[in-house]
């Protein structure tokens, strides 16, 4: 694929929202995860999440939450951009407006619930596009990909493969809000951590959920230059796979990770060798983060480059996941900083993985690659470069 | 960017595959609301699927055929709800016992992606995998993912599958916004008659009878429980004015009188003595019914001439809209 680039980013997560925002937060260290606030559990022991607790979700009450927090990320992505053309929009998303229509649920149990009936407007998952295009304005050909938690890594793919192909513009991104559905979801098949996640630990209990969006507005290099834009990293490559394995557990060797890995790298014309960084999908599962490890192991031929997954910071949002890495990615590339993995302290000796130190590595980075693999064995492999590689 | 089509899969209230949809399309319109028989092959595996996976399943293994599968194959599943029984098992479980009694199996069932994840599974298919959903445009938008695979040469073939199901409580939201087809307060000018079913095309490359000529999606902004305004829909709607070909026939996308009337005012001249190929009315108003409609157009075109054509026209709430050609190869 014909390198796009980047020419604005928006998010917001546990970390709160803006670039400058997450990476002071990779840089120091810290981390979004806390207690659920945003509903009540009762009877379920508390687990940790990464929540937003951003002020302008008060469109919420008009949009939904998960719209809502995709129209701060995207109106950040979107600052000071022209957007001309028959464009795209690509947003990835499990839930869509299920916060809302859960709600609905539970009070009507699935009868009409009239006066209530407002809840339900947003519950498909396609009106987060929807919501986005009529609020900005947007003609854009809408596409919303839900392969689970890689969703907005493949939006990412999508739009640079067709900004590459001749879209003047893509506009892509992700976003998922916590729901119950995802909480107790996530709880009922034991895959929820009671403490913060530890990513690749060999104490690692399970996951922790997040929430958050995050947009790229991806164009041609020479569409970038001709209107001055900050071209601020490049979407190199995009690899996808299945497993044709199980529901819900990945390939036990991860073949199907790797084989995302081996495809986004040929896409971009690179090597193992060329990779510089990897944000590991690492949800803290122990099922995934072996898997993984297999598949990093498999293409590195050893331990590999730095590796850290940013879930122990921002706690797996979901659809919104691939994207929010994407973005974490860009910056890590721009300033030279390979972020930990937060709840990382005794790396599980199986994993034959280089993880970034506490603290994380200052180092010119110029290759990334960011896994997102999802239920239904959905694998999928972006390659990011520098911007000014 | 065109795609030959190489296999083509349905099941839809009163027809359980392809060679059964002529008879269940010309019983319209007493048409049965919901699939009945979902053809499981005699495999007891499949039995224990979730409806919409067996329907999903079903569709794409017609649409396979003996077709061999390999890596190059991609796989695009199109749908609205998703997984709507498991979503509302999930959360019943919540509701009666309480949030630490949600289902496992409903949980990963209710994920959209779940039925392409088994498609995957029961297919063998390792390829790149997506499940898109766009409203009531989720088969159109599968179908042109699936061409873009193609025209990008990230697959060799693309096994496009479409499907939703039509539960009670999806019903009881259309009612609760009143616009229930048949229900009291319902406008019957602009009222909703939700539907259900399972489409599957597979996609290549190179010459063959069938092709897909162009699949071409626009959208409007537009409140997210609104169509695009008439004026809106009038410009993709004149490109099918422009489709050559002897005959040309059409498929409408309205759902009700009042779209209805914005279609034909666009297009009156031009469908007057054309064949009208199944429209809204036999499929329902649902997500899938798109692609099902490609695929009853598809196999008509295939009693009529070389050159034939057949205009597909797609609509959802929030403002999408979908043109979508088929032609037989000329001889």
């Amino acid at each position: 694929m014909r390198r796009v680039a980047i020419t604005g980013m928006g998010i917001v997560s546990g970390l709160g929202s803006g670039t400058a925002a997450h990476l002071e937060a990779l840089r120091s260290g810290r981390s979004g995860l806390g207690p659920l606030t945003l509903f009540p559990l009762p009877g379920m022991p508390p687990a940790p999440v990464g929540e937003v607790k951003e002020p302008a979700l008060a469109e919420r009450r008009v949009f939904g939450r998960s719209a809502a927090l995709a129209l701060l990320a995207a109106r950040q992505a979107l600052e000071g951009a022209a957007l001309e053309g028959h464009g795209v929009l690509a947003v990835g998303t499990t839930t869509g407006g299920m916060p809302e229509s859960e709600q609905h649920y539970l009070q009507h149990r699935g009868k009409e619930g009239t006066a209530d009936r407002e809840l339900l407007r947003h519950h498909p998952a396609g009106t987060v596009a929807d919501v986005l295009s009529a609020e900005l304005g947007l003609t854009a050909e809408r596409h919303t990909f839900s392969t689970a938690c890689s969703s907005s890594a493949n939006t990412v793919g999508f739009g640079a493969a067709r900004v590459a192909r001749g879209a003047p513009w893509a506009l892509v991104g992700g976003v998922d809000a916590l729901c119950r559905l995802t909480v107790c979801g996530f709880y009922s098949l034991k895959l929820l951590a009671g403490t913060p996640c530890r990513p690749f630990d060999r104490n690692r209990q399970g996951l922790s959920l997040g929430e958050g969006a995050a947009f790229l507005l991806l164009e041609s290099e020479e569409r970038a230059a001709a209107r001055g834009a900050p071209i601020l990293g490049f979407v190199a490559g995009w690899g996808c796979s299945a497993d044709a394995y199980h529901s819900t557990a990945p390939h036990p060797e991860g073949k199907g990770a790797l084989a995302a890995m081996r495809a986004a790298l040929a896409d971009a014309g690179l090597t193992a060798a060329d990779v510089d960084y990897v944000n590991a999908h690492g949800t803290a599962t122990p099922a995934n983060d072996k898997a993984e490890a297999l598949a990093l192991e498999a293409l590195f031929g050893g331990p590999g480059p730095w590796t850290s997954s940013t879930k122990g910071a921002t706690g797996h949002t979901l659809g919104a996941a691939g994207a929010i890495e994407a973005v974490l990615c860009a910056l890590s590339l721009s300033a030279g900083f390979a972020p930990p993995t937060l709840g990382l302290v005794e790396p599980d000796p199986q994993l034959r993985v280089r993880h970034v130190p506490a603290g994380g590595v200052a180092a010119p980075l110029r290759v990334a690659l960011s896994n997102s693999f999802g239920f239904g064995g959905n694998n999928t492999a972006l390659v990011l470069t520098r911007g000014e590689a | 960017m065109s795609a030959t089509v190489l296999g083509l899969g349905i099941v839809a209230p009163g027809a359980p595959d392809c060679a059964s949809l002529p008879a269940a399309l010309s019983a319209s319109p007493v048409r049965p609301p919901r699939v009945g028989v979902v053809p499981d092959g005699g495999d007891a595996k499949v039995r224990r699927l979730p409806r919409l996976e067996r329907m999903a399943l079903a569709a794409a293994r017609q649409a396979l055929g003996a077709e061999t599968v390999t890596e190059s194959m991609a796989l695009v599943f199109g749908t609205g709800y998703g997984g709507l029984t498991a979503t509302v098992d999930f959360l019943e479980g919540l509701a009666s016992r309480g949030p630490e009694f949600g289902s496992p199996t409903a949980f990963h069932q209710s994920v959209h992606h779940s039925p392409a994840g088994q498609l995957s599974i029961s297919l063998g298919l390792r390829g790149p995998s997506f499940t898109v959903t766009a409203r009531e445009l989720s088969g159109e938008t599968a179908l042109q993912l699936g061409m873009e695979l193609l025209a990008s040469g990230r697959a060799e073939k693309v096994l496009v599958v479409a499907a939703d199901e039509c539960v009670p409580a999806l019903e009881a939201g259309y009612r609760a916004f009143g616009v229930l087809a048949g229900a009291e307060e319902a406008d019957p000018h602009r009222s909703l008659e939700p539907g259900e079913g399972a489409a599957a095309v597979l996609l290549g490359t190179g010459p063959g009878p069938l092709r897909v000529e162009s699949c071409a999606l626009t959208a409007h902004p537009c409140a997210v429980l609104r169509f695009a305004r008439a004026e809106q829909l009038a410009p993709l709607l004149r490109q099918a004015l422009e489709v050559q070909g002897a005959p040309v026939s059409f498929s409408l996308a309205a759902p009700n009188a009042e779209l209805h009337e914005a279609e034909v005012a666009v297009l009156g001249e031009r469908l007057a003595g054309q064949a009208k190929e199944a429209g809204a009315q036999h499929f329902g108003f649902h997500p899938s019914a798109g692609l099902m409609r490609l695929v009853a157009g598809a196999l008509r075109l295939g009693e009529q001439p070389p050159g034939a054509a057949c205009v597909l026209h797609g609509l959802a709430l929030g403002g999408g809209q979908a043109l979508t050609v088929v032609r037989r190869a000329a001889a």
